[in-house]
């Protein structure tokens, strides 16, 4: 595989590390905070969409070069790759079914 | 106080996201077939995803000062659908630029075991973000029927 593949590759990767990682913020976020009364919903500021979708996606920058790039076996991420799109939109569903 | 502005950019948002959710249709089916080569498609597809995902980043303030409280004060249930909307919107269009790139990806890949892989990623990503648009314009045309901006 030539570079600019590799790199669109990656890129995928970081898309689906973010969509995979998104929901495990929420819930992870509603888990230790609950939700807020929805009457101090904007003052409280802390359904801040902005924030976690920054942070997570940080997070998956950082991490689709590291195991995809840098990994031993990047045949295997390409075998199971519409395994983990599977995974991914998997995890995002639930939540939304879960936790709002 | 919502300016006519802003108004217009949330019902532009609305059509285009319904828009969004018929082209990443095509993309959906016509990949099921790993062979085929449809960068123009995905790109358009891709494209008509993210305009909506622009004008929502313009408009969240305004929303957030205007309507978000007032929302989730009328009607709790709506403000939370709303929360859901935002989070599967966020998703979609994560997931159609992946499957964009994985589509270009494959058809750069020579090599067939490559190839196949790559191609069934980007539609299985065109799938889900196709599916999630979906859902998202119609949580979006629910809250905005009942609680129009």
């Amino acid at each position: 595989m030539d570079r600019p593949s590799r790199a669109l590759v990656t890129a995928a990767l970081t898309a689906l590390t973010f969509v995979a990682a998104y929901p495990v913020a929420r819930v992870a976020e509603h888990l230790v905070y609950g939700d807020p009364n929805p009457a101090a919903i904007v003052a409280s500021g802390r359904v801040a969409l902005y924030w976690r979708a920054g942070v997570v996606a940080c997070l998956a920058v950082c991490l689709a070069p590291v195991y995809f790039e840098r990994s031993a076996r990047p045949q295997w991420i390409l075998t199971n790759l519409t395994r983990l799109v599977a995974v991914a939109a998997a995890c995002l569903a639930l939540q939304a079914v879960v936790v709002p | 106080m919502i300016d006519v502005v802003t108004r217009a950019v949330a019902h532009a948002h609305g059509h285009v996201g319904w828009l969004a959710a018929a082209a990443l249709a095509h993309p959906a089916w016509l990949l099921r077939r790993p062979v085929r080569r449809l960068s123009k498609v995905a790109v358009a597809a891709t494209a008509l995803i993210t305009l909506p995902a622009l004008s929502a980043l313009a408009i969240y303030p305004a929303y957030r000062a205007s309507l978000k409280q007032a929302l989730f004060v009328r009607a709790a249930h709506l403000g939370w659908m709303f929360e859901r909307k935002e989070h599967l919107g966020l998703g979609a269009v994560a997931l159609a630029w992946a499957g964009l790139a994985l589509h270009l990806a494959s058809i750069r890949a020579e090599r067939a075991e490559i190839r196949l892989p790559l191609a069934r990623g980007a539609h299985a990503c065109f799938v889900a973000s196709a599916i999630f648009t979906l859902v998202v314009s119609a949580l979006g045309s629910w809250v905005a029927a009942v609680s129009p901006f």
